[in-house]
């Protein structure tokens, strides 16, 4: 069993992870929101500070720019902050992935999906959408879709996406999705594709512990990721009819207000603010676990339609803990390793992690289902 | 004896003394029978029902104390079970009440005793040093913890008794840089449950990890100067010098409690299949009890024997408070898994121990560093056990319960394995695997 001190040092959130998580949210508050503060905030602070003078916009250019060598040869551009923020993102699951990997080299299951995580990051996230834009085509990403990249099945994908890359991505979402989680589980795309799952698996796995296993969160993680995923649904929804209703009122006004409200709040505050910058207090997943909408859709085939499920032999199981401990979606493995049930819990990403702790071999993720055959 | 008057006095239906897994499941178990009656676990080591097989985790510092507790802390009061930290010093079985430390006086109902086991003291050898521990409970962790507290000021650390607890002990002083020698009596490591082809691999997966393991190796003295522990002497005289000196030459029911009350013990407190003691309305379960079936004696170690009879002494202790008939422990199938620094060893069978009538048959992957074993009586399988490979429970019950013939078996035999997806799975064509018996 690999095993972490996790009583001591960053693990157990010291200062170092306060200041950790502070800096990383402070980072995507400039990427996101660098204009925004410029404009309402700075001059607040230079009422209070006369002679203050900080524009983030250009804070932000200026880091971009660091980046310039790789971006004209691969994008045939400099550098902005989303190119910059790409380099990095990239950065951080390749080499924390081979550390990682470093890690568990023992697992199969750990290196395999590692490997596939950062190989998807690296060239679907990075190479191909700097390429594409080389080519004087629209950026795409064909690793992410519908409802968690929410744009790419909005009216203004009509328009700004070429119509190929448009149905590459309702391919995705609607039959992909249901098919390869028929097979696989929820993980195919959590633990195997998704940038964001990448991350929190590589940079994140020394926090995957601190994941809150109270009841409370159990509740609270049913009624935010349920909700999110109603609000984009019916978000989606409503652009689709202003688009075809095409009469600029009330309604389209609307419409467009909750465009914007979604993409500051759920896709800016809470997937990158938040679920990023809580890596060291919460744990790794904690968008991924409250509010990716994807998650929930996956998450409700996972325990409806899917084959998946971790089973469990319960009679050698000692109630030691590392399995709950270690689930970064907070679920009680050991609970179900002791009544020796099945685990089928919609928040399971299928990271396999449990498995690869127990010092018992008590859990084994599977897809198959078992035939006997008779002896004469 | 007057000075009970000044004693506090509380009542509860069902005392259970010891918070192990037979304590807890008994009282999860009358819980589950009778929402209302009042249930007491006394327990002196911990408040709350911890993992004890989880102590080398926390040791490493991979797990914290609290992610040991199978339950949270507020699922008690919710169970409406009483927890007290205290020990008991006497029990009077006529009058119905317990005696503790902190002089409480509990009276009740129905009691168990579900108080455990503690390690075997190693024959005399003269003044033990502070230097020398066991590892069975809190304290010993504490003591160990303390002991190691600077791990690059011991230059080698001796692990005395080839078991379970002392391959957890190696691995855990290995894992903090600690040289280790490993003495182990016997000829070859844990006959007691491995066969020899087995018991060499542990040793090869021992030594691989930089552990310097004796075997047929005995320590005869103490060596220590100026009070502290400098080494041991072994029987055959040579010296080994050691800073520290953990033991782990098994265990053995804690029956201080029932001796004290003169509740009958041989090995442990002695119990009839219902697991009552000679006092009908006092039970023992877990490593203390000792079942004493017609002319045999059971007596069990493990985690999963002691939730079972814990379980049991639950329903038994409902029945015996509502006048129903008591049932008889059935042990079922024996299961027994360790894991041996990186290697896996899973065992499902239906005895404890091979029997003259059973034979072996071994199979063996990757050079011999994976084995599995089939135990079979005629043709039927009566066990089975894995090194290196994990195997199915839900399937070794299976081919148990049905009383299945190797054949079923190697025909099955993907189904056997339950190793991660990704290895391999020699199920598929099992019999190229198989070693020629000699
Ligand atoms: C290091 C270690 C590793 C182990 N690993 C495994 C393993 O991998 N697999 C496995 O199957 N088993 C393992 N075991 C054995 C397993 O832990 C025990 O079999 C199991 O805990 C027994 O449960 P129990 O309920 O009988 O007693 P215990 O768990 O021993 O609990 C008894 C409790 O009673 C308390 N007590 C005793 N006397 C009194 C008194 N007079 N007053 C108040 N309280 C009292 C004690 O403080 C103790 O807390 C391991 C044991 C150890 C020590
Ligand atoms: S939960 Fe959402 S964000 Fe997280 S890995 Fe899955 S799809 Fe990606
Ligand atoms: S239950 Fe296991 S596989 Fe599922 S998310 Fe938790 S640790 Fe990962
Ligand atoms: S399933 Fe494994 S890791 Fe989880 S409590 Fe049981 S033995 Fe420990």
């Amino acid at each position: 069993m690999p095993y972490k001190n996790i009583k001591t040092g960053i693990r157990r959130r010291n200062i170092l992870a306060w200041f950790l998580a502070i800096f990383l949210m402070l980072f995507y508050a400039l990427l996101y929101w660098d204009k925004e503060i410029d404009e309402k905030i700075i001059p607040f602070l230079q009422v209070l500070f006369p002679g203050f003078r900080f524009s983030c916009e250009q804070f932000m250019a200026k880091l971009s720019q660091k980046v310039d060598f790789l971006s004209y040869p691969l994008r045939g551009k400099g550098a902005d902050k989303w190119f910059f923020y790409g380099f990095v993102y990239t950065l951080l699951v390749v080499v924390m992935g081979l550390r990682f990997i470093r890690h568990y080299r023992h697992e199969k299951y750990q290196v395999y999906r590692t490997v596939s995580v950062m190989g998807v990051q690296l060239v679907l996230a990075f190479l191909v959408p700097s390429l594409l834009q080389k080519a004087n085509v629209k950026e795409f990403y064909f690793s992410y879709f519908w409802p968690l990249k929410i744009e790419y099945f909005l009216p203004s994908a009509l328009y700004e996406l070429p119509r190929a890359f448009f149905y590459w991505g309702v391919f995705m979402s609607f039959i992909a999705v249901p098919v390869l989680t028929y097979f696989f589980g929820k993980r195919w795309y959590c633990s195997w594709v998704c940038g964001c799952g990448a991350l929190a698996n590589t940079a994140g796995d020394d926090f995957r512990h601190l994941s809150t296993k109270t009841e409370f969160s159990w509740k609270l993680e049913k009624i935010t990721i349920y909700s999110i995923l109603v609000i984009a649904i019916v978000m989606t929804a409503i652009l689709f009819i202003n688009h075809f209703r095409a009469i600029p009122d009330t309604f389209s006004e609307f419409a467009f207000a909750l465009q914007r409200w979604y993409f500051f709040f759920i896709g800016a505050g809470f997937a990158g603010v938040v679920g990023t910058g809580f890596y060291p207090l919460a744990g790794t997943r904690v968008w991924c676990r409250f509010g990716c909408p994807l998650a929930a859709i996956l998450g409700i085939l996972q325990v409806t339609i899917s084959r998946f499920r971790i089973t469990t032999n319960h009679g050698l199981c000692i109630a030691c803990g590392n399995c709950s401990t270690y689930c970064e979606m907070g679920i009680d493995v050991r609970a179900y390793a002791m009544r020796g049930e099945d685990i089928r819990r919609a928040a399971c990403v299928g990271c396999g992690i449990c498995q690869a702790v127990c010092p018992r071999g008590v859990l084994r993720l599977e897809n198959r289902v078992l035939g006997l055959r008779q002896s004469k | 004896m007057p000075h009970l008057l000044v004693m506090d006095e509380i009542s509860c239906d069902a005392l259970i003394v010891g918070n192990g897994p037979a304590g807890i499941k008994a009282a999860l178990t009358l819980r589950e029978k009778d929402p209302k009656i009042r249930i007491c676990i006394i327990s002196r080591e911990s408040l709350y029902f911890y993992s004890r097989p989880a102590l080398m985790y926390v040791y490493m510092g991979s797990l914290r104390l609290e992610d040991t507790y199978p339950y949270e802390k507020n699922f008690w009061r919710k169970k409406n079970i009483w927890l007290l930290q205290d020990s008991v010093k006497l029990i009077d079985p006529q009058a119905k009440k317990a005696f503790t430390e902190r002089n409480q006086v509990i009276s009740f109902q129905v009691c168990l005793l579900a108080t455990g086991a503690r390690p075997k003291i190693l024959p005399a050898l003269g003044e033990i040093p502070r230097e020398v521990c066991y590892f069975t409970n809190l304290a010993d962790l504490k003591k160990l913890e303390e002991l190691t507290h600077k791990p690059e000021q011991i230059k080698r650390a001796v692990v005395i008794g080839g078991g379970l607890i002392g391959v957890e002990l190696a691995e855990m002083l290995s894992y903090r840089k600690i040289a280790v020698s490993f003495l182990v009596r016997e000829n070859y490591f844990y006959p007691k449950a491995l066969s020899e082809k087995e018991g060499r691999l542990v040793e090869k997966e021992i030594c691989q990890h930089g552990v310097d393991l004796r075997l047929n190796c005995e320590v005869h003295a103490w060596h220590q100067e100026q009070g502290k522990l400098k080494g041991v002497v072994l029987a055959n005289h040579s010296f080994l010098e050691a800073e520290l000196a953990c033991v782990a030459i098994g265990v053995e029911s804690e029956t201080e409690l029932a001796r004290n009350s003169h509740i009958s013990c041989g090995e442990g407190i002695l119990v009839n299949p219902a697991l009552q003691t000679e006092y009908p309305h006092i039970f023992a379960a877990g490593d203390a009890a000792e079942i004493v079936k017609g002319d045999t004696r059971e007596q069990y170690f493990l985690w999963y024997t002691a939730e079972k009879m814990g379980r049991l002494a639950g329903e038994n202790m409902y029945a015996y408070l509502k006048g129903l008939p008591l049932q008889d422990f059935e042990l079922g199938f024996w299961y027994n898994s360790a894991k041996f620094f990186r290697l896996d060893w899973q065992h499902f069978a239906l005895f404890p121990h091979l029997r003259q009538t059973e034979r072996e048959i071994f199979f063996s992957f990757e050079q011999g560093n994976k084995l599995l074993r089939l135990i079979v009586e005629k043709e039927t399988i009566s066990g089975m056990s894995a090194l290196g490979l994990r195997l199915r429970e839900r399937f070794c019950h299976q081919v148990l319960a049905e009383k299945r013939d190797v054949e079923y078996f190697l025909k099955n035999a993907q189904h056997a394995f339950f190793d991660p997806e990704f290895f391999p799975n020699y199920g598929k064509d099992l019999e190229k695997y198989a070693l020629q018996e000699h």
